[in-house]
């Protein structure tokens, strides 16, 4: 029975860990940060989700991931809302262009948390942005920050679990690591509970 | 291309079509089980919280396949759109080897003597098609103390006065209760109320050579980590295969069936799983893929003899589709409810499911099974901030403060909320994929209103200060307790299979699973559906003669 002592599944953790490092740099070197959203784009989606979830006490929507688990769906599961975000975030650049004489990314976050409420509304002003565009793409933002900061961490969203500690439950347990585990017989579960 | 000729064909590997395969093998007839997804393990338990058959914000794991198998939904506006397996409206079933049977949460209700003569009890309910089953809850007792005892039930019915007359016991006693379940039981024999423990296809001891439940968080919608949960993937399906007789076959999709010069089935025509038509020659065809997509095969399966569709001569193939609509309250707590203790939902009532002035039937009301993260964000109130720093604030404040009941609402079937085959949309196969449409009837709304004031009554004497409810609105219903479609009966011309669930026109051909349920009670369906499948097998092997099916 293997368990997370055995010297052979920390070669293979360790393996892991180079590996997964080697992917980022390669990935930052070809000089796009994002698989699908634009540098510009990247930089309004961290303006917006991190209004929805700021940070507090506990790490805002950004830093638990959030633009990398939207980018990531983007080109996956989400890819039919590809067209939804380039319009959505171009609009509201515009809106605050057109209300704030300013970038979205530079804009104060009083104003974008005011921008951010007509929206949700429907009542931003921005040209050929219609009502029921400007919720439609407000609803779907809201809720794929949701599901980066409260769903499984595997999908690049909820950092170090943050959502679940937030709310105090526990991580999801590793098969092999938990103490539900039901292969271990309870003599090599009692040993390695001794292990420092 | 044309296979050796077998006895019987069982379309789907299901909670029915499992223990269908089952029964006719050990009865010494050569099955050949077809199934259109695949084999999963407790091994494919990934304990994702977006990706699994109940949150399926990022697809399901247990299929059917996303970008192969769509539907075409229309709204109770009259829009309609074409919908994948994953998304909202679709009505999704699992396409796995056990169906819903692997990811459900498991409940394994029987339902009462009162749901099998809803017309005879409470008499015509306008613009409904209510009616009587042929037959009663005590033809069903013997399969569904079979199905109790073969595929394996926990619980503890003894102190539900409302229950049907059982002849045994459950097989094993129930899981204890997590935090909530117990301040729930409490609450409700201070009301007066008669709580119970839950039956379930869940191992609370070791039995069957499997393990018992480890109670853990990630249960209803996933496959058990320890297979502790049973259905017929772990139970009756490997017992159909050892007795030598029955041969499953994975990546199987069905084209259509074949019937002979006089309108008999005489062969079912499949895509295998490299998509090469194969056609299987069999004495009897059994369709159990769950009430829509048999109904859409029998509409497939047109042809001379039945230019609307085998069973279809009178229009109620696809008719009369319902699920449940689940009314639900969520209340909040000034101490912490949460223990991380699954599945949850351990605790029912069934006080308000008969009986009830003015309603036609009700509901057995329980708590829910544990809520991840997500979607208790999907289910907060109007009221909560739904995003920002006061957002945060809440869900700390609310999360592991919460506790939530509800039940499936009995539901009066309607002609118009049917399954049709869509004119233009096809599958991946070139086939007309299903078209829903319809609504549910307005009394349904009504039952569920009365059941969230009961709801909100059991809330607040657990001691909730706030509570809040969701109530269904007319949409369709069908999900995993899809039902109706081919519905049983006496009368040809008003029902698609007679009492021993064999099609009317053809008898050598045979729907069993919730198809077939007239009405489909206020219990999960998933016991009845098995006990029903029972009892048509017995029929089934009773009658065979071993050359060729004569009923």
């Amino acid at each position: 029975m293997r368990n997370k002592w055995d010297p052979e599944r920390r070669r293979f953790m360790k393996a892991t860990a180079v590996a997964v490092a080697a992917t980022t740099i390669s990935c930052s070197r070809s000089g796009r940060p994002w698989r699908f959203l634009t540098s510009a784009e990247g930089a309004a989606a961290v303006a917006v989700c991190d209004a929805l979830i700021p940070p507090d006490q506990y790490a805002g929507a950004v830093a638990a991931g959030a633009v990398v688990f939207i980018d990531r769906q983007l080109t996956g599961h989400y890819r039919n809302y590809a067209k939804l975000y380039r319009d959505g975030l171009a609009a509201l650049d515009r809106a605050s262009q057109e209300g704030y004489h300013t970038a979205l990314a530079g804009l104060r976050a009083d104003c974008l948390t005011e921008l951010l409420k007509k929206v949700e509304k429907g009542e931003a002003r921005a040209s050929g942005w219609s009502k029921s565009q400007q919720q439609k793409f407000f609803s779907t933002i809201l809720a794929h920050t949701m599901q980066s900061y409260y769903g499984d961490p595997r999908h690049g969203g909820n950092r170090d679990e943050v959502g679940y500690r937030m709310l105090g439950i526990p991580a999801t347990p590793v098969r092999g690591r938990s103490k539900h585990d039901l292969t271990l017989s309870e003599a090599s579960q009692s040993s390695a509970e001794k292990r420092p | 291309m044309s296979r050796k000729r077998v006895n019987a064909v069982v379309i789907g590997a299901g909670a029915a079509g499992g223990v269908v395969a089952k029964e006719l093998a050990e009865g010494g007839l050569s099955v050949v089980l077809l199934e259109r997804g695949q084999w999963t393990t407790n091994y494919d338990c990934r304990k994702d919280d977006l990706r699994n058959q109940r949150t399926s914000v990022l697809g399901h794991p247990f299929g059917p396949d996303d970008e192969r198998n769509p539907r075409v939904i229309d709204d109770t506006n009259g829009e309609s759109a074409v919908v994948k397996p994953s998304e909202p409206g679709y009505q999704n079933n699992a396409a796995c080897v056990g169906s819903g049977t692997v990811s459900y949460g498991a409940m394994a209700w029987r339902y009462m003597e009162q749901d099998f003569r809803m017309r005879s009890i409470y008499g015509a309910v306008p613009g409904s098609t209510l009616e009587d089953w042929p037959i009663t809850y005590h033809d069903l007792e013997p399969y569904y103390e079979k199905a109790e005892r073969e595929i394996g039930v926990s619980g503890e019915v003894t102190n539900d006065p409302f229950k049907a007359p059982r002849v045994n016991p459950l097989p094993m006693p129930p899981l204890a209760g997590n935090r909530e379940c117990e301040l729930l039981r409490a609450a409700a024999g201070r009301l007066g109320w008669h709580p119970f423990d839950v039956p379930m296809f869940r191992n609370s001891v070791p039995r069957q050579g499997r393990q018992q439940c480890m109670r853990c968080r990630w249960c209803v919608g996933h496959s058990c980590e320890v297979n502790a949960k049973n259905g017929t993937q772990n139970t009756v399906i490997p017992t159909a295969l050892a007795t030598g007789n029955c041969e499953l076959r994975t990546g199987c999709h069905v084209r259509r069936i074949l019937t002979d010069a006089r309108g008999r089935a005489a062969a079912v025509e499949y895509y295998d799983d490299r998509d090469r038509l194969q056609e299987q020659p069999a004495d009897l065809v059994v369709v159990s893929g769950a009430a829509i997509e048999s109904a859409r095969l029998l509409m497939l399966s047109a042809g001379k003899m039945y230019p609307a569709g085998i069973g279809n001569r009178y229009d109620w193939v696809g008719r009369n589709l319902q699920g449940h609509s689940y009314p639900r309250v969520a209340g909040l707590f000034k101490e912490v409810i949460y223990d991380d203790l699954g599945p949850g939902s351990g605790v029912a009532v069934c006080d308000f499911s008969h009986g009830n002035k003015a309603l036609t039937g009700g509901a057995m009301i329980t708590g829910d099974f544990l809520r991840s993260p997500y979607q208790f964000v999907e289910k907060t109130p109007r009221w909560a901030p739904r995003w920002g720093i006061e957002h945060k604030r809440f869900m700390r404040e609310a999360y592991r403060f919460h506790a939530s009941v509800g039940g499936p609402v009995q539901e009066m079937p309607t002609w118009d909320s049917r399954v049709q085959l869509d004119p233009k949309v096809k599958d991946y196969w070139g086939l007309p994929v299903a078209r829903i449409s319809g609504q549910k009837h307005p009394h349904v709304v009504e039952i569920a209103k009365f059941i969230v004031g009961k709801c909100e009554m059991w809330l607040k004497e657990a001691g909730a200060y706030k509570t809040w409810a969701s109530i269904p609105n007319l949409a369709v219903s069908g999900g995993q307790h899809q039902a109706g479609t081919c519905r049983m009966g006496n009368d040809p011309k008003t029902s698609v299979v007679n009492r021993y669930c064999q099609v009317h026109e053809a008898d050598n051909l045979f729907v069993i699973d919730g198809s077939v349920h007239p009405n489909n009670g206020g219990f999960n369906p998933a016991l009845t559906i098995m006990a029903v499948a029972y009892y048509a097998s017995a029929n089934i092997v009773k009658t065979w003669k071993g050359t060729g099916f004569r009923s």
